[in-house]
């Protein structure tokens, strides 16, 4: 296999392909957690009698990894995850295998091969796009809408309380707020749009901003989301977002 | 049914949500809708391998749809209850009112009071007779259905024994009643049922009480067979391979694929019910078992199969088997576990040769602290072959040891209750001559609860006060480099009283239930208090049922369940017991009359007999 790097060889794993694939978490299984979703894909991994990369050691494992956590109860088709091969393979033939044995609920939407040299999905995904559907008061209208995501927007700062370690803390959001939208839905209903920092470097929980609307519209939307959607994964960097299914050393698909 | 603002208020909400890989959704249509309840949580329910089996065996048939229902957590039943909607099954969400069976595992006397409070859950009446066809036939199975007489008021039937083929028997029969209008009603229903091996309809028969509250006749109506034998599936490679359990998402008590190697066990433990309902032994076949090893992985993905049974050491070409099994679980990335373990050096050497990976913690069970008494249960291992399996798990890198033992044993003594104090000391001593530092060392009793079945069926078992004593006197012999844990004493007393109790208790777990009795096996919950006063109510005494020495030829309530085991073996060995002599393994040394092979149409010792 010339031509590849393997990496992990320290570690005493040893894989020569990468393939980042996104999947979803459908409405059926939105209530399992994290973990759980976790392992279900390694069972279906197991499964799948791809040439995983498993890690050594008293338990092994296939080994793959995750860009970031979902929260329980939200649906998504924007999860991203690094699969680790022992063998390169072609990613169609990686994606159709995989999806024959993903349990209903998980669905693979692409795959694409990425350099075993690019960093780790959770050390550059930094942001999340979502989608939040909440009741209105029916006679909230379209420029209502607009003019609180502005206000939203053109706020300096965004205080909101979280229960920390040592009791409730207050933190400014507003820096974690990357860009938000509304739109009038039939019936009750509005969406909101949203793209929020998540990762290491902080995050924001969709709740908080759908409260912040909520208190601003003086509860004439919200204040509980109905469903919650994440959309996509995303790095942001200077020059806006890129899609981590395409990272800079992107070798095809 | 959207059940979103119900499932974001409640703890774990993928209990309740269904989904799994391997669970099965159908057209219900024209389908027999079977309900597989478990009166406790779901991932107490998706370890229980009966559960998984029955679901596939039901689910194989097209005009069966079986699906799964639990006792929710505190928090899900009281969402239930203040949004006044009905307890539902899993897969399709359906009101368990509305299906045709609802069939409990019984597995444990503490989840009684789930049963009931599922039944009103689900607004079914709970008393079988204020139930009509338009209502789900209630069937109980699991070992408790050897003496499921304090549940009989309230279930239709009880399958007693091996569910396998009698499930299959039953759904027919139902068919064909079902398909001629339901003629005859759910009693002309009942009689059919009644006539199938196995098939226990409690309806049937009528317990008359004598003086100081003693069953003084047991009578059938006419035609009902008396006793009710026991159903029993003779050959496990006749059945279809359970190769296909639902993979929970969430984290399960035992999360890993289990592989059935035998049923039964002829050690003869005399405390132990499960060593005498589920005679005899019965072994898969080994290319069976390593067939259906990789069928489990293949369809489920599990990192670890455990190879189940009552005394796994003990399938005959077990070494075999394992050194087969690793070989083929695709280059060691799947782990093997052996979850019974007999205390001797070639268990040991199994699980050294299956943990070559994972040096997890050994867990022995000698049961007893003293010789002597380990010879009156018939526990026959030497103080000599603990310490030896001791020293050679530390040898082969084991630095943990978890030791289960049973406190208030038939003739148990302060000098046995310091023997396991005594034993374990020992065991660190041999710690000592082989390392440096301290192993863990950690010890769990568990209150002798005495079984119907069993040799011990007649036996008082000690008060709480006592109890409390024993356990006192135990931590304090054990000392602080121990680490100790026992059972709750008055959660024994309420074994106790249910496992050999009547049907006059039956009142007893409907009020009990009523007045906030749930999840009683989970410590956070249990509150005896309730039941002293649905004792008290209903005028009955603890310690008849739990304290009282029985007679030989007192008529027990389970007289008229058969487990194929006589009366008269079970007193020869309380007898033995009590004049502390052991008696071999009937695999090793000769048949010693049982009884069981009255099930088998053959003779004394024949080829099931002998494994």
């Amino acid at each position: 296999m010339r031509g590849h790097r393997s990496v992990g060889a320290r570690e005493g794993w040893c894989a020569l392909q990468r393939i980042r694939a996104r999947l979803g978490k459908m409405e059926q299984i939105k209530w399992i957690s994290h973990l759980d979703y976790m392992r279900a894909i390694e069972r279906a991994l197991r499964r799948s009698g791809l040439p995983l990369t498993y890690t050594q050691g008293f338990n092994p494992h296939p080994k793959f990894a995750a860009a970031s956590a979902l929260a329980v109860g939200v649906t998504s088709e924007g999860e991203c995850f690094d699969f680790y091969l022992e063998r390169p393979m072609r990613t169609m033939d990686f994606r159709r295998r995989i999806s024959q044995v993903l349990p209903t609920g998980i669905p693979i939407f692409e795959a694409v091969s990425v350099p075993l040299t690019e960093p780790a999905l959770g050390a550059v995904v930094n942001a999340a796009w979502y989608t939040g559907y909440t009741r209105r008061d029916p006679d909230v209208t379209e420029k209502e809408v607009e003019r609180l995501v502005l206000q939203v927007l053109s706020s300096p700062q965004l205080p909101v309380k979280r229960q920390g370690k040592h009791g409730e803390k207050t933190i400014d959001i507003r820096p974690l707020v990357f860009d938000l939208k509304a739109v009038l839905e039939h019936g009750d209903e509005v969406s909101l749009l949203m793209w929020l920092a998540t990762g290491n470097e902080g995050s924001v929980r969709p709740e908080e901003i759908l409260r912040v609307v909520s208190d601003l519209s003086f509860s004439k939307i919200g204040p509980d989301f109905a469903r919650l959607h994440r959309n996509r994964l995303l790095i942001r960097n200077r020059r806006g977002f890129t899609d981590p299914m395409q990272p800079q050393g992107f070798l095809g698909r | 049914m959207n059940l979103d603002p119900l499932l974001s208020k409640v703890t774990k909400p993928a209990r309740y949500t269904g989904g799994e890989l391997n669970s099965v959704v159908k057209e219900p249509e024209g389908k027999v809708r079977f309900g597989l309840a478990f009166p406790d949580l779901y991932e107490v329910a998706m370890s229980h391998l009966g559960t998984h089996i029955l679901y596939q065996e039901l689910n194989r048939r097209d005009d069966v749809w079986a699906e799964r229902v639990h006792m929710p957590w505190s928090d899900m039943e009281d969402e239930l209850l203040s949004r006044g909607l009905s307890l539902f099954t899993l897969e399709s969400r359906t009101p368990i009112r509305e299906l045709d069976f609802l069939g409990f595992s019984l597995l444990y006397e503490l989840t009684y009071s789930n049963v009931i409070r599922m039944l009103d859950l689900g607004d079914i009446p709970v008393w079988a007779h204020e139930r009509d066809e338009t209502l789900p036939l209630l069937v109980g199975g699991g070992p408790c259905t050897f003496n499921p007489e304090p549940l009989a008021d309230v279930f239709d039937l009880f399958v007693i024994g091996d569910g396998e083929e009698v499930v299959h028997l039953i759904i027919d029969e139902y068919i064909h009643w079902r398909d001629r209008n339901r003629q005859g009603g759910k009693r002309s229903l009942l009689q059919a049922l009644s006539r199938i091996t196995g098939v226990y309809v409690p309806s049937r028969y009528r317990v008359e009480y004598g003086e100081e509250g003693r069953i003084r006749r047991i009578d059938p109506e006419p035609g009902a067979s008396f006793p009710v034998v026991k159903a029993l599936v003779k050959d496990l490679d006749a059945l279809a391979d359970p190769v296909r359990p639902i993979v929970a998402f969430t984290e399960v008590v035992h999360d890993r694929g289990m592989l059935e190697l035998f049923r039964g066990c002829t050690r003869g433990c005399r405390f132990c019910q499960a060593g005498i309902i589920y005679r005899p032994v019965r072994e898969r076949r080994r290319e069976r078992i390593t067939g259906m090893a990789q069928q489990l992985l293949s369809n489920t993905g599990y990192g670890e199969v455990s190879l189940v049974s009552l005394s796994s050491a003990d399938y005959s070409g077990i070494q075999d088997l394992v050194a087969d099994l690793m070989g083929r679980l695709e280059c060691g990335r799947v782990a093997l576990s052996l979850p019974s373990l007999r205390v001797d050096s070639f268990s040991l050497d199994l699980a050294s040769e299956i943990q070559r990976v994972k040096k997890t913690g050994l867990t022995f069970a000698p049961e007893a602290g003293t010789q002597r008494l380990r010879n009156v249960i018939n526990k026959c291992i030497t103080e000599e072959d603990i310490l030896a399996t001791a020293r050679r798990a530390f040898q082969a890198g084991w630095d943990s040891i978890k030791l289960y033992f049973m406190l208030g044993l038939p003739t148990e003594t302060d000098e046995d209750v310091l023997g396991i104090a005594h034993t374990v000391s020992s065991i660190g001593r041999e710690y000592s001559k082989l390392k440096s530092g301290r192993p863990k060392l950690s010890v769990s009793t568990a209150v002798f609860v005495p079984k119907p079945h069993t040799p011990f069926q007649w036996e008082p078992q000690i008060g709480v006060a006592e109890m409390q004593r024993r356990q006192s006197l135990l931590a304090d012999a054990l000392g602080r480099g121990v680490k100790y844990s026992w059972s709750e004493p008055e959660q024994s007393l309420l074994e106790a009283i249910l496992s050999r109790g009547d049907r006059r208790l039956g009142p007893v777990i409907v009020s009990a239930a009523r007045a906030g009795a749930r999840l009683q096996a989970w410590s956070e919950f249990f509150d005896y208090g309730i039941w002293r006063a649905a004792m008290e109510s209903e005028q009955l005494d603890a310690e008849f049922y739990a304290n009282r020495q029985r007679d030989r030829d007192e008529v027990l309530p389970w007289d008229h369940i058969d487990s194929g085991i006589g009366k008269g073996y079970l007193w020869r060995e309380r007898e033995r017991a009590f004049s502390q002599t052991t008696t071999p393994d009937c695999r090793s040394g000769g048949c010693l009359g049982c009884g069981v092979t009255g099930l088998l149409e053959q003779e004394r010792g024949g080829a099931l007999c002998k494994g």
